[in-house]
């Protein structure tokens, strides 16, 4: 490949991305662009040069869009000042940050050290690796009853139940207060999956404005625990 | 190991910051991603954006979005609101006197290249004193307060949680709805 097309390539990948949004030329480095374009530039590969020219001009034009819309915010430095003093309450200015407030996916427990325990636990110490007796039976494909808490020992529904005990005299409170951070991550994983069985049983309720968990009263938590 | 798992990996990773032992994201430059995934060449980018593409698609199934942060350009994936929601992620709910100063400064830095004074955010709040939201906003790590002087500059690790291009877009439409309303009357 000439070095001609490889640079069309680069270029013209640049335009594609620019035309679809996904980057924005305010701080691209155009210029090594141009630069090595003109020391490229031969008669013998016209067509491509061409080409060139072609998406480079698409690309000016956006660039130079971009600048204008830049120095339009810029410019309207004044109203933007003038509307901080005088117009918004602190309220407004707090929708406006739940509007766009984003939260940023945190995996700090997803170390190695964990995945290689998770490895172990689900597949080296598997005691048999027969995958055979997992299809002896036809599957059941009847959809299955989200009440219904999905194939789990009863231990682990004894452990649930103890934690809905655990937690009633906090209760309601938040995720947060629910899960303290510093917790040990095994049980910051098993808390949560208690947390979300106990949700879809319906034995704790959410309220999206008040961001609180609540315990359902018409639930009866004795019964289930002698079940 | 597989691309994907690489681009997981550094796409939501951390470091540990020592005085408060939270983990805050850092994501990946581009550079970074090349390295790890041994993208190199003058088509590395390129190579990377692809992948970066696809694997784009891939994760929108579980409401996760890859985004680029506008002040240190590295990249890192978000949530998407309603599971933001859940998690009470916002940390000015409650506080909206914090979000009113974090606003004040992030406007005057964008239009003031970058740097501004204590005094014009203290002006323009016309508030008291607003030393302690400008420290609570600190201790976030959202701004810099500068030891010697009087100067507050935005941290890039507020890019990580604010949609900066969004947030510009609604302050227009609302300085545009005031400039006709005003009009009208």
């Amino acid at each position: 490949m000439s070095k001609l097309i490889s640079l069309l390539e680069r270029i013209s990948f640049l335009k594609n991305q620019v035309l679809l949004g996904k980057k924005s030329l305010l701080d691209e480095d155009l210029e090594s662009l141009f630069i090595e374009f003109k020391d490229l530039i031969s008669e013998s590969e016209l067509e491509t040069s061409i080409q060139i020219m072609n998406d480079g001009t698409i690309i000016l034009e956006k660039k130079l869009e971009e600048l204008r819309d830049f120095i339009s915010i810029i410019s309207q430095k004044n109203q933007i000042l003038e509307y901080l003093k005088n117009s918004s309450s602190d309220e407004a200015f707090s929708k406006i940050l739940n509007i766009i407030w984003q939260s940023p996916l945190l995996l700090p427990h997803f170390s190695l050290s964990f995945l290689t325990k998770s490895f172990e636990r689900l597949v080296l110490n598997k005691k048999s690796s027969n995958l055979g007796i997992f299809f002896k039976d036809k599957p059941n494909l009847a959809s299955p009853d989200i009440r219904e808490l999905p194939e789990i020992d009863k231990p682990y529904k004894i452990k649930m139940f103890e934690y809905l005990n655990s937690i009633q005299p906090i209760l309601p409170t938040t995720l947060e207060g629910l899960l303290n951070k510093n917790l040990f991550i095994d049980d910051y994983y098993k808390y949560f999956s208690y947390i979300l069985h106990l949700l879809q049983l319906g034995y704790l309720t959410y309220n999206k404005s008040s961001k609180q968990f609540f315990f359902s009263e018409n639930k009866n938590l004795e019964e289930n625990n002698n079940e | 190991m597989n691309e994907y798992t690489i681009l997981m990996y550094l796409l939501t990773r951390t470091k540990q910051i020592i005085s408060n032992e939270k983990n805050e994201i850092i994501g990946a430059s581009e550079e970074e991603l090349c390295n790890h995934l041994k993208f190199t060449g003058k088509f590395a980018k390129i190579q990377l954006h692809e992948l970066m593409d696809q694997f784009s698609k891939s994760i929108s199934i579980f409401n996760l979005q890859l985004k680029q942060n506008p002040f240190n350009f590295r990249w890192y994936l978000t949530q998407s609101s309603e599971i933001e929601e859940f998690f009470n992620s916002n940390p000015f709910s409650g506080k909206p006197r914090i979000a009113a100063t974090l606003c004040t400064v992030l406007s005057l830095c964008l239009t003031n290249s970058g740097k501004i004074d204590i005094n014009s955010v203290q002006k323009i709040r016309n508030k008291k004193d607003i030393r302690n939201d400008l420290l609570e906003l600190k201790k976030l790590n959202f701004i810099n307060i500068e030891k010697e002087g009087n100067q507050v500059t935005i941290n890039p690790y507020l890019g990580y949680f604010m949609d900066i291009e969004g947030f510009l877009n609604l302050l227009e439409n609302e300085i545009r709805k005031k400039n006709l309303k005003k009009a009208d009357e």
